[in-house]
């Protein structure tokens, strides 16, 4: 598969720098909801005072634009998104087929909607990961895939 | 009580005369000896004929700390070598300090005014003063000692820092004054009452003298209450005689200077215009009777005003209010000259800092440096971001000595004020 190919699997995370303080996330998701666009899934990690939340949204190229205009801290991070088996080793059997090809996970986060468990990975490289992924018998999602979920 | 009080009491109209006298002196002596002045002279348009009454004095260019920097080690000497027997300097952490001369006469000088200050609070030579300041290059410490001497108080000095000693010596040999730093008075109430000592009952303070950092009102009634003692005010400057310049009387509200030996401007520190009798600016300070290093307006960068109505207690000498900041930048951090500067070059120089930061002082010498990052560096991931503030508060640490608590912030979320940004915010409670 050629890198071309590859890029449709890339899921676009909207990443934005957050001070720790009363009103920040209410600001960010106020501004996308102004704009109509929808969070599908969110996570945060936070350190010493700020953090940063990572949100997947239905138009990831127009939040991008707007959170930039309103001089929010924002970029975009490419995640594999996979769909985990529902059952026991489910992550197990993802988390070892990435190691067993040396791919470092960066982050990883994982939602569940309508019965279908999806994990979004960010990972050292994009894709060899999606390569073995899918060699290996996972199902990854494209972005416009995992929109729809 | 006096110590010298024909001095103290000096008829307003036979103080101005003095100092006229000893100004006229002063300018005369250091037109004649150093270059540094004749050439300032100069470029100003003066001579010493030029002055003829006090107000005179404004046509005189300021002497600056910079040019005190500039002049080290010995550019502003006004006598022979020989007959220098003291040097103190600033504490200036980097760079070149400030380096002050005494004369004997000088040394005598100030420990006089120290004695004046001391009889003024109800010291009497009973006493026994326990000098908790940095004996060394600073004056802090000795200046008091001296004046405390001269009063014939039973010195010790202990100089700063361990607790265990001070009480030790406090309980041991009866003190009844004890000199510190606000800081170092706070702690160590503190750790008396940590150590179960009620100064009340087992010490025998009665007073204290406070100085060599700004603090406030309510640090004074902390202190007092914590130990039942008096407080004093104390204020000076190694570029004078170090503490005595001015100081409190019985009536603790605001400090009489001793204008028979300083004469003291209040000038607007952006302008550089004096001010009116009563109005808030920078002290400018000339020495009336210093024989080695005599400075001419010297500014002073010291926040006050001048308080017209006369004192209770007699003394016609007018009093300064308390300082409530620095017209310069200088910040004093856990006893450590701080410029603002010097943390600007450091986080300029990191990759991934923004343009803006901010300075927060607070509690009792806690330092916040607030930083924009460059959201150009930002890829989202918190690690990176963790990275980028341990690699700022160790660059800062190496810098400036002091290991501040360094919080990232959003581009453009600090206010730009117009001009000149505000960079530190000075809430400390002392």
């Amino acid at each position: 598969m050629d890198r071309t190919e590859l890029t449709k699997y890339q899921v676009k995370l909207i990443a934005i720098f957050a001070e720790n303080k009363i009103g920040e996330l209410a600001r960010v998701s106020g501004v996308l909801a102004e704009n109509q666009l929808n969070i599908r899934w969110v996570t945060i990690a936070s350190s010493n005072g700020f953090g940063v939340v990572k949100l997947l949204v239905n138009d990831p190229m127009k939040a991008f634009e707007v959170l930039q205009k309103k001089s929010i801290p924002v970029t975009i991070v490419n995640v594999v998104a996979v769909e985990v088996e529902d059952k026991p080793g489910g992550l197990y059997a993802i988390a070892k087929c990435l190691a067993d090809n040396k791919v470092n996970v960066h982050n990883a986060s994982g939602y569940v909607a309508k019965n279908r468990a999806i994990l979004l990975v960010e990972v050292s490289d994009f894709n060899s990961a999606v390569s073995h992924l899918q060699n290996s018998g996972f199902k990854v999602l494209s972005e416009s895939e995992a929109l729809q979920v | 009580m006096y110590w010298d009080k024909e001095s103290e009491t000096i008829d307003r109209e036979e103080l101005e005369k003095l100092q006229l006298r000893r100004l006229k002196k002063t300018v005369k002596h250091v037109f004649e000896n150093v270059p540094f002045y004749q050439e300032k002279f100069k470029q100003a348009g003066v001579t010493p004929k030029d002055l003829r009454t006090l107000e005179d004095i404004r046509r005189f260019p300021f002497t600056t700390a910079s040019d005190l920097r500039a002049a080290y080690p010995d550019g502003l000497l006004a006598i022979d070598k020989d007959h220098v027997i003291r040097l103190h300097t600033s504490s200036g952490t980097t760079g070149k300090p400030k380096a002050v001369f005494f004369s004997a006469k000088d040394i005598d000088n100030a420990a006089e005014l120290m004695a004046r200050c001391l009889v003024m609070t109800g010291v009497t030579k009973s006493d026994v003063l326990q000098n908790m300041m940095t004996y060394g290059l600073f004056t802090g410490a000795l200046v008091m000692h001296y004046g405390a001497e001269k009063v014939g108080v039973l010195v010790i000095p202990a100089g700063p820092g361990n607790s265990e000693r001070q009480l030790m010596l406090m309980r041991d040999f009866n003190t009844t004054v004890f000199h510190a730093t606000p800081t170092y008075a706070l702690y160590f109430s503190d750790f008396l009452e940590s150590k179960g000592v009620d100064p009340r009952k087992d010490l025998k303070l009665k007073k204290a003298f406070i100085g060599a950092e700004p603090y406030t009102e309510e640090t004074r009634k902390k202190i007092e209450t914590a130990l039942g003692i008096d407080v004093y005010n104390s204020y000076g400057l190694s570029e004078m005689n170090g503490p005595g310049v001015a100081f409190e009387c019985e009536y603790k509200n605001g400090m009489h200077l001793w204008e028979d030996n300083f004469l003291m401007e209040i000038i607007n520190p952006e302008t550089g215009e004096p001010l009116p009798e009563g109005e808030k600016g920078e002290l400018v300070l000339t020495t009336l009777c210093r024989e080695a290093m005599p400075l001419i307006r010297y500014r002073t960068r010291d926040i006050t005003s001048i308080i017209t109505e006369p004192c209770k207690c007699g003394r016609t000498h007018r009093r300064i209010a308390r300082i409530t900041g620095r017209s310069d930048d200088m910040l004093i951090v856990r006893g450590v000259n701080i410029f603002p500067q010097q943390i600007e070059r450091v986080l300029m120089g990191i990759r991934g800092v923004g343009r803006n930061y901010q300075i927060i002082l607070q509690g009792l010498d806690e330092m916040t440096v607030q930083a924009e990052f460059d959201p150009s560096v930002f890829d989202g991931q918190v690690e990176h971001l963790v990275q980028l503030q341990n690699h700022i508060v160790d660059k800062l640490a190496e810098e400036i000595l002091v290991r501040p608590k360094v919080e990232l912030l959003s581009p453009g979320s600090l206010p730009v004020s117009e001009g000149k940004a505000k960079r530190v915010i000075d809430k400390r409670t002392i």
